[in-house]
């Protein structure tokens, strides 16, 4: 039972901050990358899966993220962005290289996959996502689309335009929209 | 642009994507520095999208952390050496390549080296030919030069077969010596040349060479007689008469 107590309050460890995790890994600390990775893998891990839509490829691709994170951390300026927005576009970029190498057997990526994917809970999931989970689902599938096309698998504003089926000019206006609807949810 | 007109315009939202040109994602940037409302606008974006990317969140294989600290603790590959294996193969192909050359050269030079030694000591062994043969050439003008004289000198009843030629130059005064038998000597004894001259022995030399050769001698200025006698080893001021071997005289 102290045990489980034990496990519980591990779970419930509050997350490391980015300002440490930063300066620990320009310290070259052994421990940056375990707390790097405990905290963003596995949200990495799903924007990759949106893009290369293969367990082996999206591991292959976190892999490379991780250690070009590790070496490039110099470049990452903390006035310019969030860590995690600093590691979805290295993420984001290696995923689209990775669908773009010989290697890459294309397969099917239907919106249906991806909603597919977005709704699928392939592993025991952080009791704590599980309410944002659902938050999620608050969002409009239209809206979720247009969100994961932008951030997560690099479309264009004129590729997610055609993608969609909707006017260019709207892209940016649509994209405010969910935004501000996803600020609302969380 | 105010800055209200900004942050509602979406060019925030598509500036965390990444996909303003460069002259756009410039004028937000100085926006932000300059506008703290702006610098909150992205924060919340950024925020709400990691929240997002947070509730989709799918574990990776249990074992990638461990693969990935892994990999980390490889070293880096340096943009200089980017095949490496292949530098190095060709590093050490160099080396073992120029170790072979130094092997070989270094055996040339010590084969280079005996030659020269040869060669020179060929050559050494052709000037003393030379001298030799000028030598012998110079005894055999003298030999037939019409001023020598060649004296027979006949053994004596001590050894009855001897028998040595004295060839003596009255212009340059040169003497030879040609033995055609001598008896072999007992250890620590040596030949010496006599010339008789008034009666009275003059040392012409002492004879160190074997037979059927022929020996420069004493030059001398006069000689009526010459004869040989057994000395001992290194010669003697006055001749041992009982030891005397051959005798002949120079007929006028």
């Amino acid at each position: 039972l102290r045990l489980i107590k034990k496990g519980q309050d591990i779970l419930k460890k509050p997350p490391v901050s980015d300002e440490q995790i930063i300066r620990s890994l320009l310290d070259r600390e052994a421990q940056a990358m375990s707390l790097l990775y405990d905290k963003y893998a596995a949200a990495l891990f799903g924007v990759v899966m949106r893009v290369v839509n293969s367990t082996e490829i999206a591991e292959e691709v976190l892999q490379d993220v991780f250690v070009k994170a590790w070496r490039n951390i110099d470049s990452y300026n903390a006035a310019k962005g969030r860590l995690f927005t600093w590691l979805l576009n290295i993420a984001r970029n290696a995923a689209i290289d990775a669908t773009r190498s010989k290697n890459f057997n294309r397969q099917n990526q239907s919106i249906e996959t991806i909603v597919d994917i977005a709704a699928h809970d392939s592993t025991s999931p952080n009791p704590e996502t599980i309410g944002l989970k659902k938050l999620t689902e608050q969002l409009p599938p239209e809206q979720q689309t247009l969100v994961d096309y932008i951030y997560f698998k690099g479309y264009t504003q004129s590729e997610t335009a055609e993608a969609l089926n909707i006017p260019l000019g709207t892209v940016k206006t649509r994209l405010r929209a969910a935004m501000q609807n996803l600020k609302s949810l969380f | 642009l105010t800055i209200r007109e900004l942050i509602e315009s979406g060019n925030l939202e598509l500036y965390v994507a990444q996909l303003l040109p460069a002259d756009e994602a410039a004028a937000v940037e100085a926006a932000a520095l300059a506008h703290p409302e702006v610098r909150a606008a992205i924060a919340e974006i950024e925020q709400s999208l990691e929240a997002y990317a947070q509730a989709q969140a799918i574990q990776p294989s249990a074992d990638l952390k461990n693969r990935i600290l892994e990999d980390l603790n490889t070293p880096e590959p340096s943009p200089n050496t980017a095949y490496p294996k292949r530098g190095q193969s060709l590093l050490m192909g160099l080396v073992v390549g120029l170790g072979f050359l130094s092997a070989f050269l270094l055996y040339q030079y010590f084969a280079l080296q005996k030659n020269i030694e040869k060669a020179e000591a060929e050559k050494r062994a052709l000037i003393d030919c030379q001298k030799s043969v000028a030598d012998l050439k110079h005894t055999l003008d003298i030999i037939r030069h019409g001023a020598t004289r060649a004296i027979a000198l006949n053994g004596l009843p001590l050894a009855p077969d001897a028998k040595v030629t004295v060839y003596w130059n009255t212009e340059v005064y040169e003497t030879y010596l040609a033995i055609q038998n001598l008896p072999p000597l007992p250890k620590g004894k040596q030949y010496q040349l006599w010339a008789i001259v008034n009666t009275k022995p003059v040392d012409a030399g002492l004879l160190t060479i074997e037979a059927d050769t022929i020996q420069a001698m004493k030059p001398l200025e006069k000689a009526d007689a010459f004869a040989i006698t057994i000395e001992p080893e290194g010669g003697s001021a006055e001749p041992s008469i009982a030891q005397m071997i051959v005798l002949g005289t120079v007929t006028k």
